[in-house]
């Protein structure tokens, strides 16, 4: 009985939300637009302060029993209770309770200032170490797809950065060059034919682009470059993810609201 | 030969702790000496159409600005989150910041301070600028701010009724805004304003986000519904550098302070650092393509 009422309460509340966006009747739209955004910000109230129940309980248990990595759930416990102790109980300066969260002196202002955001940078900053790890051993040119993700990769990382317009056409040209010989490469048979080439085509092409001057081709300037590839390839793939996305949720809100899927009440 | 080969294949199979320390060094090195390497930053497309959209803002315009970012992006957006500020006082322009995620309070908070600390402008709270409280709901608090705003907001950071502030006088719903600008680093973010709020209202939007949003918000910006983009740390050099010019170049004006001392942000110090490491990881890559050929050139 208990999960029927939830669940007429998840149905219910679903058809009176879409019926509101194609049926204008003032008392419906204003139910939508007005009660019901406030009625969501007093429930997710609510599902903060359980999630900080949720947190604890988790915490304790791991810390009581004695499970994997326990260790860490003690610091955890520890930043989460002085927080609450500097946030709810100790203030640390003349400012009145309430107000001291935000305001300079405070105790919880200092370690918000001088613990959370350094750290908060900390963790995102080590992405550059990982990123730089993995593209090293993970970009390589096994197969087509690879390669574009490669070439594009590369693109993108000179582009994006200033140093991206110091690099003068030709040497745009020469990568050019030797990335089309990297993915031709094991098409040679010859590994000196493949070199002869390779010396022949980047002392030659350059003179034949400057003789008839196209040197000024966007092509040949990387910042152009990967605007053009985030303003077409990457727009169309993301759109193309978008509409699936969209079509998605509306298969599964439907299926939501009329009864067919049942596990967001835990089924 | 073979000695080179063998160079080449170890150069691909390097320690990632060599990797990682070389990446510390490249950006540390350019952090530490701002002046070593100075290079040039040209602007984009993108962050010319959000600079020339702020600059046709009038004075007494209204913008609202959302702060969706917290410690962990702060240095990637607050550049840009000051940048914009700085420009729209310039302008004379009236702003509300509107935290959207918890952090987002202390992050407007401390880019108003900057701006009020640069003393460029002679900006006061309730009379140039109002800070909204932070609200729980994401998307939700997008829609109530679209529809309406009293019903969501009803007393300022300070706990002041916005009933008793003038500035909020007039102010019911997005569509009394004349834009909004979103700085964010997730969700919501750009899209949730663009869904929620300003493409159906017709309100102008502007975004500025981290750089790995930039490919999720593309495609509004190309159809339009965004309207230019500070694309991560390299959009907030550029505007940087672009309002930078925009101050200096300013004739008389009441809402510049002249006497104040106009200073570039501090995105621009950190593009050397960003051009080195990324050059960096473009060579570690290309050494380990050789070394990866050369490899299955071997064993073949």
């Amino acid at each position: 009985m208990k999960r029927q009422i939830a669940y007429f309460l998840v149905v219910f509340i679903g058809f009176l939300t879409l019926l509101g966006h194609f049926i204008n009747y003032s008392p419906l739209n204003n139910f939508i637009d007005n009660d019901a955004t406030q009625w969501f910000d007093i429930i997710s109230g609510f599902a903060a302060f359980l999630g900080v129940i949720n947190l604890l309980q988790l915490h304790l248990n791991k810390v009581t029993n004695k499970r994997a990595n326990w260790e860490y759930s003690i610091v955890t416990l520890a930043g989460f209770t002085l927080m609450i102790i500097f946030g709810f109980i100790y203030n640390g300066s003349e400012v009145a309770m309430g107000p001291h969260l935000k305001e300079k002196g405070s105790a919880f202002y200092w370690m918000f200032e001088n613990i959370y955001l350094p750290l908060g940078a900390t963790m995102f900053a080590l992405l550059a170490f990982f990123v730089a790890s993995a593209s090293y051993r993970a970009f390589k040119i096994r197969n087509f797809e690879a390669t574009l993700l490669l070439i594009s990769g590369i693109f993108l990382m000179i582009g994006r950065v200033p140093i991206g317009q110091l690099i003068p056409w030709w040497m745009a040209l020469e990568i050019y060059i030797c990335l089309i010989f990297a993915i031709i490469a094991n098409r040679f048979k010859e590994r000196k034919v493949m070199l002869y080439s390779l010396v022949i085509a980047m002392t030659t092409i350059p003179f034949l682009i400057s003789f008839f001057n196209l040197s000024h081709l966007a092509i040949f300037k990387i910042p152009d470059l990967q605007e053009w590839i985030m303003a077409v390839p990457a727009t169309a793939g993301s759109r193309a993810i978008m509409i699936g996305i969209a079509l998605g949720t509306i298969a599964q809100s439907y299926r939501i609201i009329t009864g067919r899927e049942r596990s967001i009440l835990g089924d | 030969m073979d000695k080179i080969e063998n160079i080449f294949i170890k150069l691909g199979q390097l320690d990632r702790r060599f990797i990682f320390f070389l990446i510390g060094l490249s950006v540390l090195i350019p952090l530490l000496k701002p002046g070593l390497i100075n290079i040039p930053i040209k602007t984009t497309s993108n962050s010319e159409i959000v600079f020339k959209e702020l600059d046709n803002l009038n004075e007494g315009d209204k913008v609202l600005v959302s702060f969706a970012y917290g410690a962990s992006t702060k240095p990637e957006i607050h550049p840009m989150s000051v940048a914009v500020l700085q420009h729209l006082f310039s302008k004379g322009v009236k702003v509300y910041t509107v935290p959207l995620w918890p952090e987002g309070l202390m992050m407007a908070k401390y880019a108003i301070e900057e701006v009020v600390e640069s003393n460029l402008f002679n900006i006061k709270e309730h009379t140039n600028y109002i800070s909204l409280p932070y609200k729980a709901g994401g998307e939700i608090i997008i829609r109530g701010i679209a529809t309406d705003i009293r019903s969501i907001f009803r007393q300022d950071v300070n706990n002041i009724l916005i009933d008793d502030i003038p500035m909020m006088n007039g102010i019911n719903k997005i569509t009394d805004f004349d834009f909004v600008f979103d700085l964010s680093a997730g969700v919501p973010g750009n899209a949730e304003w663009v869904q929620f709020a300003c493409d159906e209202n017709n309100v102008p939007l502007s975004s500025g986000c981290t750089s790995i949003m930039v490919t999720d918000a593309i495609p509004y910006v190309e159809s339009g519904q965004i309207r230019g983009i500070l694309a991560g740390m390299p959009g907030a050099a550029e505007y940087e550098q672009m309002v930078f010019k925009y101050l200096n170049e300013m004739g008389d004006s009441k809402f510049l302070n002249k006497e104040a001392l106009i200073i570039p942000g501090k995105a621009t110090s950190r593009m050397s650092a960003q051009s080195i490491a990324h050059l960096l990881m473009v060579v570690f890559i290309i050494f380990g393509n050789i070394s990866y050929y050369m490899i299955r050139r071997r064993n073949n």
